[in-house]
């Protein structure tokens, strides 16, 4: 592993990097499991991880197991690969279930004692993972359901083994990308909104339209701080001017904790509205928009070719 | 001549030009949430008070009030947090550094309400907290002037010039402790009109779009 592999401005390139590949190569998937299969590749090379795998979980189901293996990525054949993937089955339940992303830690803490010395054995000694939950389906022939009844979406679980400990902008650099190509799945239809009946959908949600990133609704939004003012620019003077009334009615009702949905609902504004007063913020530079885990998100790639 | 009149002057201008911008501060900060500005309005409303409590403590003479502790402490912790707020430019370091201005500004103001009761202020902490002001006013102008040799614009020259008469003024301010009382009056007459001359730059570098 090289030294500045997780780097901040390598995290941050690779993870352009990793979109602007997938932009293209999506135009060619029919199936979620030959986006997952890329991502999980493209992330074993770029980042330099041994052994990389995706999984989902069923929501709103605690007692039966669900955990499925969709793609895994290796890079020595001679890592202990299916039999890891049937035994981590358990862990990755517990994981889903607990609904949070984990920096790298100790194989130990994340896996049974017999497993974590196998996996020592090859020299995986640190563990990270992923946990995006989304309101999602797959068509009926890409993936059958553990039980009949309505689904509530799914939890989906990118489950990193490694070497050794990288720098902390690693696991927000994962988590990221796999928010933004599950927003691009469900964009290209590889991934289904979950049905009317089965979950409650917003009005809001309802109105969502087509071209809107699905990722949106959830996204925070807050007040960029200029890092100019006060220091380059006199703060009197040269304070962002929004001539566009919507998108000065939005920026006045940010407060740095409110949902794009929040924030529709506070100023009376549809999805579409919102969208288009939060791409004229984002040109005057006034806003940042961050994933309600507080990960900042790639706004280039979010309203990319809108 | 009233011995008084140029430091009254000066603590009127500097009480009037801090509130001022305080209140522009604020009001921007209301509707841009811009943690630095927020954090230049409390400094400056720290200032504004220093000022305004040198100026009356010099009127009242019924009870001695050392509002010496809260000119030099203030002026110190008002121009420390500008200088901090300017460091850094991260969301979460200046909403903690905003928090921490806060909580200091509510501690200061009860050293403000305890003047009646705190002793005279000693020369060696008043050389100590003159010395801090003098040197936090000389890396805020370094800090301006590396602004402007980054980006040349009016505004960080202007202030870098203010922050310059500044530092001038309290390194005067510093030097008439260590003369003979006579001489002091020689030090305090320049020092004040330096400090009025740093504040008019300070006005002119807010005000000029």
């Amino acid at each position: 592993m090289g030294d500045d592999t997780f780097s901040p401005q390598n995290m941050r390139g690779y993870r352009l990097t990793v979109f602007t590949q997938l932009r293209h190569a999506i135009e060619a998937m029919h199936h979620p499991e030959e986006m997952f299969q890329w991502m999980t590749s493209m992330m074993m090379q770029r980042f330099d991880v041994p052994i990389v795998q995706l999984w989902t979980c069923e929501n709103g189901w605690t007692d039966q197991p669900s955990a499925h293996l969709w793609a895994m990525a290796a890079q020595n054949p001679s890592q202990p690969l299916y039999v890891i993937s049937e035994k981590v089955a358990t862990v990755v339940e517990r994981i889903a279930k607990g609904q949070r992303s984990s920096s790298p830690l100790p194989i130990e803490r994340v896996f049974p004692a017999y497993l974590s010395s196998l996996l020592k054995r090859y020299g995986l000694g640190f563990c990270a993972f992923c946990v995006v939950s989304k309101n999602v389906d797959f068509a009926p022939e890409a993936y059958a359901r553990s039980h009949e009844r309505t689904a509530a979406g799914f939890t989906f679980v990118v489950l990193l083994l490694l070497q050794q400990v990288p720098q902390q902008d690693f696991t927000p650099a994962i988590n990221i990308i796999l928010e933004q190509a599950l927003a691009i799945a469900e964009n290209r239809h590889l991934l289904l909104p979950v049905t009317a009946e089965s979950v409650q959908i917003t009005a809001q949600q309802e109105a969502l339209a087509p071209e809107t990133p699905p990722a949106l609704p959830g996204l925070i939004i807050r007040k960029k701080q200029n890092a100019g003012l006060m220091l380059s620019s006199n703060p009197f003077a040269s304070s962002v001017t929004i001539t566009d009334k919507q998108a000065l009615r939005f920026y006045e009702a940010i407060d740095g904790h409110k949902s794009v949905v929040e924030l529709c609902n506070t100023t009376g504004m549809t999805l579409k509205e919102a969208q288009m007063a939060l791409q004229e913020l984002l040109s005057l530079q006034c806003i940042e928009i961050y994933t309600p885990e507080g990960w900042p998100v790639d706004t280039a790639l979010l309203f990319k070719n809108r | 001549m009233n011995t008084r009149l140029i430091p009254n002057l000066l603590d009127v201008s500097l009480c009037l030009v801090a509130l001022f911008i305080a209140v522009r501060s604020f009001d921007i900060y209301s509707r841009f949430r811009q943690y630095r500005l927020f954090i230049l309005g409390l400094s400056m409303v720290l200032l504004s008070l220093s000022a305004a409590a040198d100026f009356t403590s010099s009127y009242i003479s019924v009870v001695a009030l050392h509002t010496d502790w809260f000119l030099y402490i203030g002026q110190s912790v008002g121009f420390l947090f500008i200088l901090l707020s300017l460091v850094q430019s991260s969301d979460r370091y200046l909403r903690s550094l905003m928090n921490v201005n806060i909580l200091v500004f509510i501690l200061l103001l009860i050293l403000l309400l305890l003047s009646p009761a705190l002793p005279a202020m000693p020369n060696a902490t008043r050389t100590l907290f003159g010395f801090a002001r003098l040197l936090i006013c000389m890396f805020i102008m370094c800090a301006y002037f590396s602004a402007y040799m980054n980006k040349p614009v009016r505004f960080s020259l202007l202030m870098s010039a203010s922050f310059f008469f500044f530092t001038i003024d309290y390194l005067i301010t510093l030097e008439q402790y260590v003369v003979p009382t006579l001489s002091q009056y020689l030090f305090r007459a320049p020092a004040d009109i330096i400090g009025v001359i740093g504040l008019v730059m300070l006005v002119s570098a807010v005000s000029i779009e």
